[in-house]
Protein backbone atom coordinates (compact mmCIF):
# COMPACT_ATOMS: atom_id res chain seq x y z
CA UNK A 1 0.00 0.00 0.00
CA UNK A 2 1.34 3.60 -0.77
CA UNK A 3 0.63 5.32 2.23
CA UNK A 4 2.67 2.87 4.59
CA UNK A 5 6.43 4.18 3.68
CA UNK A 6 4.95 7.55 5.05
CA UNK A 7 3.31 6.69 8.63
CA UNK A 8 6.14 6.16 10.68
CA UNK A 9 6.61 10.31 11.87
CA UNK A 10 2.77 10.83 11.42
CA UNK A 11 1.32 7.85 13.75
CA UNK A 12 1.61 10.04 16.91
CA UNK A 13 -0.85 12.22 15.58
CA UNK A 14 -3.17 9.94 14.01
CA UNK A 15 -3.49 7.96 17.05
CA UNK A 16 -3.95 11.59 18.95
CA UNK A 17 -6.43 12.79 16.46
CA UNK A 18 -8.43 9.55 16.43
CA UNK A 19 -8.72 9.79 20.63
CA UNK A 20 -9.50 13.22 20.49
CA UNK A 21 -13.06 12.50 17.87
CA UNK A 22 -14.12 9.22 20.68
CA UNK A 23 -14.69 8.94 24.17
CA UNK A 24 -12.19 5.66 24.43
CA UNK A 25 -10.62 3.15 22.27
CA UNK A 26 -9.24 -0.21 22.72
CA UNK A 27 -6.39 -1.08 20.00
CA UNK A 28 -7.98 -3.38 17.53
CA UNK A 29 -11.02 -0.51 16.92
CA UNK A 30 -7.73 2.31 16.85
CA UNK A 31 -6.57 -0.03 13.74
CA UNK A 32 -10.15 -1.19 12.48
CA UNK A 33 -10.91 3.18 12.32
CA UNK A 34 -8.12 3.77 10.79
CA UNK A 35 -8.41 1.09 7.77
CA UNK A 36 -11.94 2.42 7.33
CA UNK A 37 -10.99 5.94 7.14
CA UNK A 38 -8.49 5.53 4.77
CA UNK A 39 -10.32 2.88 2.86
CA UNK A 40 -7.62 0.39 3.48
CA UNK A 41 -4.47 2.49 2.10
CA UNK A 42 -3.43 2.62 5.45
CA UNK A 43 -3.15 -0.45 7.91
CA UNK A 44 -1.71 -0.42 11.42
CA UNK A 45 0.71 -2.79 12.54
CA UNK A 46 0.70 -4.52 16.00
CA UNK A 47 4.45 -3.25 15.95
CA UNK A 48 3.88 0.66 14.63
CA UNK A 49 0.52 0.92 17.28
CA UNK A 50 1.31 -0.43 20.79
CA UNK A 51 4.64 0.87 21.17
CA UNK A 52 3.56 4.84 20.50
CA UNK A 53 0.54 3.90 23.08
CA UNK A 54 2.64 2.89 25.76
CA UNK A 55 4.66 6.24 24.55
CA UNK A 56 1.87 8.39 24.67
CA UNK A 57 0.69 7.21 28.22
CA UNK A 58 3.89 7.17 29.52
CA UNK A 59 4.21 11.14 28.25
CA UNK A 60 1.09 11.56 30.38
CA UNK A 61 -1.00 12.04 26.91
CA UNK A 62 -3.35 9.11 27.71
CA UNK A 63 -4.74 7.41 30.23
CA UNK A 64 -6.28 3.45 30.51
CA UNK A 65 -8.70 1.94 32.00
CA UNK A 66 -9.87 -1.80 31.54
CA UNK A 67 -12.73 -3.67 31.41
CA UNK A 68 -14.19 -7.27 30.76
CA UNK A 69 -16.08 -7.81 27.51
CA UNK A 70 -16.54 -11.42 26.15
CA UNK A 71 -14.80 -12.93 29.09
CA UNK A 72 -11.46 -11.03 28.28
CA UNK A 73 -9.77 -8.04 29.77
CA UNK A 74 -9.75 -5.10 27.25
CA UNK A 75 -7.64 -2.05 27.96
CA UNK A 76 -9.12 1.63 26.75
CA UNK A 77 -7.59 4.53 25.96
CA UNK A 78 -8.14 7.87 26.53
CA UNK A 79 -7.06 11.76 26.24
CA UNK A 80 -5.63 13.20 29.53
CA UNK A 81 -6.30 17.13 29.59
CA UNK A 82 -2.80 17.51 28.20
CA UNK A 83 -3.29 15.16 25.93
CA UNK A 84 -6.22 17.08 24.33
CA UNK A 85 -3.76 19.89 24.11
CA UNK A 86 -0.81 18.25 22.61
CA UNK A 87 -3.58 16.70 20.04
CA UNK A 88 -4.88 19.68 18.67
CA UNK A 89 -1.24 21.28 18.21
CA UNK A 90 0.06 17.73 16.39
CA UNK A 91 -3.17 18.10 14.36
CA UNK A 92 -2.35 21.82 13.27
CA UNK A 93 1.32 21.20 12.45
CA UNK A 94 0.69 18.07 10.65
CA UNK A 95 -1.91 20.23 8.67
CA UNK A 96 0.54 22.68 8.16
CA UNK A 97 3.13 19.99 6.68
CA UNK A 98 0.80 18.43 4.56
CA UNK A 99 0.25 22.34 3.28
CA UNK A 100 4.20 22.64 2.48
CA UNK A 101 4.25 19.65 0.95
CA UNK A 102 1.10 19.92 -1.44
CA UNK A 103 3.15 22.95 -2.71
CA UNK A 104 5.61 21.10 -2.85
CA UNK A 105 4.52 18.44 -5.02
CA UNK A 106 2.60 20.65 -7.27
CA UNK A 107 3.75 21.62 -10.67
CA UNK A 108 5.46 24.64 -10.55
CA UNK A 109 6.76 26.49 -13.14
CA UNK A 110 10.57 26.18 -14.30
CA UNK A 111 13.23 27.94 -13.26
CA UNK A 112 14.89 30.58 -15.58
CA UNK A 113 18.64 29.40 -14.79
CA UNK A 114 20.56 31.71 -17.26
CA UNK A 115 21.62 34.73 -16.76
CA UNK B 1 -18.75 -15.87 17.13
CA UNK B 2 -17.17 -16.75 20.59
CA UNK B 3 -13.61 -19.04 20.19
CA UNK B 4 -13.84 -22.51 21.31
CA UNK B 5 -10.94 -23.74 24.31
CA UNK B 6 -9.13 -25.29 22.39
CA UNK B 7 -9.11 -22.29 19.82
CA UNK B 8 -8.26 -20.07 22.71
CA UNK B 9 -5.14 -22.55 23.92
CA UNK B 10 -3.93 -22.39 20.25
CA UNK B 11 -3.69 -18.48 20.82
CA UNK B 12 -1.86 -18.74 24.11
CA UNK B 13 0.38 -21.47 23.02
CA UNK B 14 1.28 -18.99 19.64
CA UNK B 15 1.86 -15.85 22.16
CA UNK B 16 4.06 -18.01 24.37
CA UNK B 17 6.09 -19.38 21.90
CA UNK B 18 6.61 -15.66 20.82
CA UNK B 19 7.97 -15.31 24.12
CA UNK B 20 5.40 -12.48 24.64
CA UNK B 21 5.22 -12.50 28.76
CA UNK B 22 4.63 -8.91 29.46
CA UNK B 23 1.17 -9.53 30.91
CA UNK B 24 -0.55 -6.06 30.54
CA UNK B 25 0.85 -6.07 26.88
CA UNK B 26 0.27 -9.51 26.64
CA UNK B 27 -3.79 -9.02 27.55
CA UNK B 28 -4.24 -6.18 24.82
CA UNK B 29 -2.19 -8.44 21.81
CA UNK B 30 -4.75 -11.44 22.89
CA UNK B 31 -7.44 -9.08 22.80
CA UNK B 32 -6.25 -7.46 19.60
CA UNK B 33 -6.03 -11.19 18.04
CA UNK B 34 -9.31 -12.40 19.49
CA UNK B 35 -11.21 -9.06 18.06
CA UNK B 36 -9.43 -9.45 15.00
CA UNK B 37 -10.30 -13.33 14.58
CA UNK B 38 -14.00 -12.95 15.45
CA UNK B 39 -14.50 -10.11 12.94
CA UNK B 40 -12.78 -12.55 10.26
CA UNK B 41 -15.28 -15.70 11.02
CA UNK B 42 -18.03 -13.58 11.45
CA UNK B 43 -17.46 -12.39 7.73
CA UNK B 44 -17.65 -16.23 6.95
CA UNK B 45 -13.90 -17.38 6.94
CA UNK B 46 -13.00 -20.43 9.32
CA UNK B 47 -10.92 -20.39 12.06
CA UNK B 48 -7.83 -22.05 10.44
CA UNK B 49 -8.25 -19.41 7.40
CA UNK B 50 -8.74 -16.20 9.63
CA UNK B 51 -5.37 -17.51 11.96
CA UNK B 52 -3.32 -18.00 9.30
CA UNK B 53 -4.29 -14.62 7.24
CA UNK B 54 -3.17 -12.99 10.77
CA UNK B 55 -0.22 -14.57 11.41
CA UNK B 56 1.58 -15.44 8.63
CA UNK B 57 2.87 -11.59 8.06
CA UNK B 58 4.25 -12.01 11.58
CA UNK B 59 7.94 -12.40 12.11
CA UNK B 60 8.45 -15.02 14.75
CA UNK B 61 9.71 -12.55 16.58
CA UNK B 62 7.36 -9.97 15.90
CA UNK B 63 5.87 -9.34 19.56
CA UNK B 64 8.88 -10.37 21.17
CA UNK B 65 10.43 -6.89 19.42
CA UNK B 66 7.37 -5.15 20.52
CA UNK B 67 7.85 -6.16 24.38
CA UNK B 68 11.42 -5.33 24.01
CA UNK B 69 10.58 -1.77 22.88
CA UNK B 70 7.40 -1.37 25.10
CA UNK B 71 9.78 -2.42 28.08
CA UNK B 72 11.83 0.12 26.79
CA UNK B 73 9.51 2.67 27.27
CA UNK B 74 8.38 1.43 30.98
CA UNK B 75 12.29 1.86 31.95
CA UNK B 76 12.75 5.40 30.96
CA UNK B 77 9.45 5.95 33.42
CA UNK B 78 10.89 4.42 36.23
CA UNK B 79 13.89 6.27 35.65
CA UNK B 80 14.36 7.35 39.30
CA UNK B 81 13.58 3.78 41.13
CA UNK B 82 16.34 2.31 38.28
CA UNK B 83 18.38 4.77 39.40
CA UNK B 84 18.17 3.91 43.24
CA UNK B 85 18.88 0.39 42.20
CA UNK B 86 21.47 0.43 40.27
CA UNK B 87 23.12 2.70 43.09
CA UNK B 88 22.01 -0.75 45.78
CA UNK B 89 23.47 -2.94 43.44
CA UNK B 90 26.72 -1.05 43.19
CA UNK B 91 27.05 -0.67 46.54
CA UNK B 92 26.63 -4.03 47.21
CA UNK B 93 29.38 -4.90 44.34
CA UNK B 94 31.90 -2.27 46.29
CA UNK B 95 31.11 -4.28 49.74
CA UNK B 96 31.52 -7.66 48.37
CA UNK B 97 34.84 -6.32 46.63
CA UNK B 98 35.75 -5.16 50.65
CA UNK B 99 35.06 -8.26 51.62
CA UNK B 100 36.77 -10.33 49.63
CA UNK B 101 39.68 -7.90 50.16
CA UNK B 102 39.43 -7.90 54.47
CA UNK B 103 38.53 -3.83 53.82
CA UNK B 104 36.27 -2.46 57.35
CA UNK B 105 32.71 -1.29 56.49
CA UNK B 106 31.48 -4.07 54.44
CA UNK B 107 28.84 -4.44 56.81
CA UNK B 108 27.30 -0.49 56.35
CA UNK B 109 28.05 -0.95 52.49
CA UNK B 110 25.61 -3.56 52.49
CA UNK B 111 23.40 -2.23 54.80
CA UNK B 112 23.27 1.07 52.82
CA UNK B 113 22.84 -1.05 49.64
CA UNK B 114 19.80 -2.94 51.32
CA UNK B 115 18.44 0.42 52.36
CA UNK B 116 18.53 1.93 49.51
CA UNK B 117 16.62 -1.35 47.59
CA UNK B 118 14.02 -0.54 50.43
CA UNK B 119 13.44 2.81 49.60
CA UNK B 120 13.08 2.58 45.81
CA UNK B 121 10.70 -0.31 46.56
CA UNK B 122 8.66 1.91 48.68
CA UNK B 123 9.28 5.26 46.16
CA UNK B 124 8.56 3.06 43.23
CA UNK B 125 4.91 1.73 45.18
CA UNK B 126 4.11 4.84 46.58
CA UNK B 127 4.35 6.73 43.35
CA UNK B 128 2.17 4.34 41.41
CA UNK B 129 -0.45 4.57 43.82
CA UNK B 130 -0.75 7.73 43.57
CA UNK B 131 -0.50 7.90 39.69
CA UNK B 132 -3.66 5.06 39.32
CA UNK B 133 -6.06 6.45 41.14
CA UNK B 134 -8.64 4.14 39.48
CA UNK B 135 -7.14 1.18 40.55
CA UNK B 136 -9.13 -0.54 43.71
CA UNK B 137 -7.92 -1.77 46.63
CA UNK B 138 -5.59 0.51 47.71
CA UNK B 139 -5.35 -0.11 51.94
CA UNK B 140 -4.73 -3.85 50.93
CA UNK B 141 -1.94 -2.55 48.99
CA UNK B 142 -0.51 -0.72 51.48
CA UNK B 143 -1.07 -2.77 54.15
CA UNK B 144 0.83 -5.47 51.97
CA UNK B 145 3.67 -2.83 51.16
CA UNK B 146 4.22 -2.56 55.23
CA UNK B 147 4.65 -6.03 55.80
CA UNK B 148 7.11 -6.76 52.86
CA UNK B 149 8.61 -3.75 54.31
CA UNK B 150 9.17 -4.89 58.12
CA UNK B 151 10.17 -8.02 56.25
CA UNK B 152 13.27 -6.16 54.83
CA UNK B 153 13.72 -4.46 57.83
CA UNK B 154 14.21 -7.12 59.42
CA UNK B 155 17.19 -8.51 57.04
CA UNK B 156 18.61 -4.89 57.77
CA UNK B 157 19.12 -5.61 61.39
CA UNK B 158 20.27 -9.17 60.52
CA UNK B 159 23.04 -7.47 59.19
CA UNK B 160 24.34 -4.81 61.88
CA UNK B 161 23.08 -7.85 64.23
CA UNK B 162 20.60 -5.96 66.05
CA UNK B 163 18.94 -7.61 68.53
CA UNK B 164 15.37 -7.22 67.80
CA UNK B 165 15.33 -8.88 64.44
CA UNK B 166 13.69 -12.65 65.38
CA UNK B 167 10.47 -10.83 66.68
CA UNK B 168 10.66 -7.96 63.49
CA UNK B 169 10.93 -11.02 60.79
CA UNK B 170 8.27 -13.43 62.90
CA UNK B 171 5.97 -10.75 63.13
CA UNK B 172 6.56 -9.66 59.59
CA UNK B 173 6.29 -13.32 58.46
CA UNK B 174 3.19 -14.09 60.41
CA UNK B 175 1.18 -10.63 58.68
CA UNK B 176 2.65 -11.82 54.99
CA UNK B 177 1.28 -15.15 56.09
CA UNK B 178 -2.39 -14.17 57.05
CA UNK B 179 -2.53 -11.63 54.21
CA UNK B 180 -1.71 -14.60 51.55
CA UNK B 181 -4.89 -16.49 51.52
CA UNK B 182 -6.94 -13.69 51.96
CA UNK B 183 -4.93 -11.77 48.91
CA UNK B 184 -5.22 -15.28 47.47
CA UNK B 185 -9.79 -15.69 47.75
CA UNK B 186 -9.71 -12.11 46.37
CA UNK B 187 -7.76 -12.22 43.29
CA UNK B 188 -9.16 -15.95 42.57
CA UNK B 189 -12.26 -14.17 42.56
CA UNK B 190 -11.53 -12.04 39.70
CA UNK B 191 -11.74 -12.01 36.04
CA UNK B 192 -9.66 -9.43 35.53
CA UNK B 193 -6.66 -8.92 38.06
CA UNK B 194 -5.24 -6.01 36.42
CA UNK B 195 -7.75 -3.26 38.07
CA UNK B 196 -6.15 -4.55 41.24
CA UNK B 197 -4.05 -2.03 42.12
CA UNK B 198 -1.44 -4.70 43.87
CA UNK B 199 -1.41 -6.98 40.60
CA UNK B 200 -1.12 -3.78 38.23
CA UNK B 201 1.65 -2.72 40.28
CA UNK B 202 3.58 -5.87 39.82
CA UNK B 203 2.54 -5.64 36.69
CA UNK B 204 4.09 -2.17 35.28
CA UNK B 205 7.62 -3.58 37.84
CA UNK B 206 8.08 -6.52 36.38
CA UNK B 207 11.08 -5.76 33.69
CA UNK B 208 12.95 -3.95 36.40
CA UNK B 209 12.56 -6.68 38.96
CA UNK B 210 13.33 -9.37 36.33
CA UNK B 211 16.29 -7.21 35.41
CA UNK B 212 17.22 -6.82 39.42
CA UNK B 213 17.43 -11.22 39.97
CA UNK B 214 18.96 -12.00 36.94
CA UNK B 215 21.71 -9.15 37.86
CA UNK B 216 21.88 -10.31 41.66
CA UNK B 217 22.21 -14.03 40.30
CA UNK B 218 24.83 -13.08 37.54
CA UNK B 219 27.12 -11.32 40.73
CA UNK B 220 25.65 -14.40 42.88
CA UNK B 221 27.50 -16.96 40.85
CA UNK B 222 30.43 -14.86 39.84
CA UNK B 223 31.44 -14.14 43.52
CA UNK B 224 30.63 -17.81 44.16
CA UNK B 225 33.22 -19.43 41.53
CA UNK B 226 35.93 -16.78 43.07
CA UNK B 227 35.12 -18.19 46.38
CA UNK B 228 36.05 -21.58 45.35
CA UNK B 229 38.93 -20.89 42.77
CA UNK B 230 40.65 -18.56 45.16
CA UNK B 231 39.02 -19.85 48.47
CA UNK B 232 37.67 -16.48 49.22
CA UNK B 233 34.74 -16.56 51.79
CA UNK B 234 31.50 -17.94 50.47
CA UNK B 235 29.48 -15.29 52.51
CA UNK B 236 29.73 -12.36 49.63
CA UNK B 237 28.12 -15.10 47.00
CA UNK B 238 25.35 -15.72 49.76
CA UNK B 239 24.09 -12.27 50.16
CA UNK B 240 23.03 -12.38 46.55
CA UNK B 241 22.15 -15.91 46.64
CA UNK B 242 19.26 -14.74 49.73
CA UNK B 243 18.61 -11.76 47.63
CA UNK B 244 17.15 -14.12 44.71
CA UNK B 245 15.78 -16.14 46.31
CA UNK B 246 13.30 -13.39 48.40
CA UNK B 247 12.69 -11.52 45.60
CA UNK B 248 12.17 -14.22 42.74
CA UNK B 249 9.90 -15.85 45.27
CA UNK B 250 7.54 -13.56 45.76
CA UNK B 251 7.53 -12.29 41.95
CA UNK B 252 7.20 -15.66 41.33
CA UNK B 253 3.80 -15.64 43.53
CA UNK B 254 2.50 -12.48 42.32
CA UNK B 255 3.11 -13.47 38.81
CA UNK B 256 0.24 -16.58 39.39
CA UNK B 257 -2.07 -13.91 39.60
CA UNK B 258 -2.12 -12.10 36.62
CA UNK B 259 -4.81 -13.54 34.43
CA UNK B 260 -3.07 -15.81 32.23
CA UNK B 261 -2.49 -18.20 35.42
CA UNK B 262 -5.11 -16.80 37.68
CA UNK B 263 -7.89 -18.07 35.24
CA UNK B 264 -6.75 -21.82 36.33
CA UNK B 265 -6.67 -21.21 39.67
CA UNK B 266 -10.34 -19.74 39.73
CA UNK B 267 -11.73 -22.70 37.96
CA UNK B 268 -10.07 -25.26 40.51
CA UNK B 269 -10.49 -24.61 44.19
CA UNK B 270 -8.03 -27.20 45.01
CA UNK B 271 -5.46 -25.16 43.24
CA UNK B 272 -6.30 -22.28 45.04
CA UNK B 273 -5.51 -24.13 48.68
CA UNK B 274 -2.59 -25.44 46.47
CA UNK B 275 -1.09 -21.79 46.44
CA UNK B 276 -1.49 -20.78 49.51
CA UNK B 277 0.01 -24.21 51.14
CA UNK B 278 2.80 -23.42 48.25
CA UNK B 279 3.30 -19.61 50.16
CA UNK B 280 3.36 -21.00 53.50
CA UNK B 281 6.42 -23.52 52.73
CA UNK B 282 8.29 -21.38 50.97
CA UNK B 283 7.90 -18.69 53.63
CA UNK B 284 8.07 -20.22 57.28
CA UNK B 285 11.43 -21.52 56.55
CA UNK B 286 12.55 -17.61 56.39
CA UNK B 287 11.76 -17.80 60.40
CA UNK B 288 15.06 -19.68 60.75
CA UNK B 289 16.56 -21.92 63.83
CA UNK B 290 12.45 -21.21 64.99
CA UNK B 291 11.60 -24.20 63.20
CA UNK B 292 14.10 -27.32 63.59
CA UNK B 293 15.75 -28.09 60.29
CA UNK B 294 14.48 -30.83 59.35
CA UNK B 295 11.02 -29.28 58.46
CA UNK B 296 12.71 -26.57 56.99
CA UNK B 297 14.44 -28.31 54.50
CA UNK B 298 11.34 -30.30 54.52
CA UNK B 299 9.32 -28.05 53.81
CA UNK B 300 11.70 -26.00 50.88
CA UNK B 301 11.98 -29.62 48.91
CA UNK B 302 8.13 -29.58 48.92
CA UNK B 303 7.82 -26.04 47.89
CA UNK B 304 10.20 -26.65 44.83
CA UNK B 305 8.57 -30.09 43.87
CA UNK B 306 4.46 -28.33 44.33
CA UNK B 307 5.75 -24.83 42.26
CA UNK B 308 7.78 -26.89 39.99
CA UNK B 309 4.78 -29.26 38.98
CA UNK B 310 2.64 -25.91 38.25
CA UNK B 311 5.35 -24.47 36.93
CA UNK B 312 6.74 -26.94 34.56
CA UNK B 313 4.07 -29.20 33.77
CA UNK B 314 0.87 -27.89 34.10
CA UNK B 315 1.55 -24.09 32.97
CA UNK B 316 3.87 -24.87 30.07
CA UNK B 317 2.36 -25.00 26.82
CA UNK B 318 5.01 -24.55 24.55
CA UNK B 319 8.21 -26.65 25.83
CA UNK B 320 6.80 -29.92 27.67
CA UNK B 321 9.52 -31.60 26.87
CA UNK B 322 11.95 -29.42 28.63
CA UNK B 323 9.72 -28.86 31.22
CA UNK B 324 9.66 -32.34 31.81
CA UNK B 325 13.34 -32.31 31.82
CA UNK B 326 13.47 -29.69 33.84
CA UNK B 327 11.43 -31.35 36.80
CA UNK B 328 12.85 -34.44 36.85
CA UNK B 329 16.55 -32.49 37.02
CA UNK B 330 14.97 -30.47 40.61
CA UNK B 331 13.57 -33.08 41.59
CA UNK B 332 16.60 -35.45 41.38
CA UNK B 333 19.00 -32.72 42.49
CA UNK B 334 16.39 -31.47 45.32
CA UNK B 335 16.21 -35.18 46.27
CA UNK B 336 19.78 -35.75 46.73
CA UNK B 337 20.12 -32.37 48.45
CA UNK B 338 17.17 -33.72 51.14
CA UNK B 339 18.59 -36.44 52.35
CA UNK B 340 22.22 -35.25 52.17
CA UNK B 341 20.59 -32.54 54.40
CA UNK B 342 18.52 -34.89 56.75
CA UNK B 343 21.57 -37.47 57.01
CA UNK B 344 20.13 -39.72 55.32
CA UNK B 345 22.53 -40.62 53.40
CA UNK B 346 26.32 -40.26 52.79
CA UNK B 347 29.19 -39.06 50.54
CA UNK B 348 26.81 -37.95 47.34
CA UNK B 349 26.92 -34.36 47.78
CA UNK B 350 29.99 -34.30 45.29
CA UNK B 351 28.09 -35.69 42.85
CA UNK B 352 25.41 -33.13 43.37
CA UNK B 353 27.44 -29.75 44.32
CA UNK B 354 29.86 -29.32 41.21
CA UNK B 355 30.57 -26.87 38.26
CA UNK B 356 29.00 -29.27 35.27
CA UNK B 357 25.69 -29.35 37.90
CA UNK B 358 25.62 -25.66 37.81
CA UNK B 359 26.66 -25.06 34.36
CA UNK B 360 23.47 -27.69 33.58
CA UNK B 361 21.44 -25.51 36.08
CA UNK B 362 21.87 -22.50 33.95
CA UNK B 363 21.83 -23.84 30.82
CA UNK B 364 18.06 -24.62 31.60
CA UNK B 365 17.61 -21.46 33.30
CA UNK B 366 18.68 -19.76 29.64
CA UNK B 367 16.53 -22.43 27.70
CA UNK B 368 13.67 -20.96 29.80
CA UNK B 369 13.94 -17.58 28.89
CA UNK B 370 10.32 -17.54 27.01
CA UNK B 371 8.85 -18.56 30.28
CA UNK B 372 9.13 -16.01 32.72
CA UNK B 373 7.73 -18.30 35.61
CA UNK B 374 9.83 -21.35 34.02
CA UNK B 375 12.87 -18.97 34.16
CA UNK B 376 11.99 -17.53 37.60
CA UNK B 377 11.70 -20.78 39.55
CA UNK B 378 14.73 -21.65 37.84
CA UNK B 379 16.55 -18.52 38.65
CA UNK B 380 15.46 -19.45 42.40
CA UNK B 381 16.54 -23.14 41.96
CA UNK B 382 19.68 -22.09 40.72
CA UNK B 383 20.54 -19.52 43.79
CA UNK B 384 19.24 -22.31 46.29
CA UNK B 385 22.53 -24.45 44.91
CA UNK B 386 25.22 -21.70 44.86
CA UNK B 387 24.05 -20.71 48.51
CA UNK B 388 24.47 -24.50 49.60
CA UNK B 389 27.83 -24.97 47.54
CA UNK B 390 30.09 -26.14 48.35
CA UNK B 391 27.80 -28.11 50.96
CA UNK B 392 29.72 -29.60 53.67
CA UNK B 393 30.70 -33.27 51.70
CA UNK B 394 31.10 -32.06 48.77
CA UNK B 395 33.95 -33.28 46.54
CA UNK B 396 35.19 -29.36 46.31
Amino acid sequence: MPGQEYIKGTLRTIVLKLLSEADRMYGYEITQRVESLTKGQITLTYGALYPILYKLENEGLLQTSSEIVDGRARKYYTLTHNGKEVAKVKVDELKQFIDSLTTLLSPQPKLNTSL
Amino acid sequence: MQLSQSQQKRIQKYLDQQGLNFQPLRAEIEDHLLSDLEQRMDSGASFDEAWVAITQPLAETHFSSIQYQTMETIKKRLSISNFLINISIGLLLVASLFKLLHFPGTTWLVLSSLLSLGISFLATSLSGIRRNTDKKRVGLMIVVLAALLLFWISWLFAVIQLPGMVPLRTLSIFLLLMLFPFLQQLISQKEDTSREMIVYLHEKATAGINRLILLALALATLLKLFSISMNYPPQVSAVFAIMVLIIAGFHLFASTWHNQYNGDVRQHTWLKIFMIGLFVIYFVPALGSVVPLEVRAMMVYLFYLGMGYLVFLRWNLVQPSLGTLSYILISIFLTGWLFQTLGWMGHIAGALFNLPVLLIMVIFLMLSQKNSLQRLLWCMVVAHFLFEYPFPHSLW
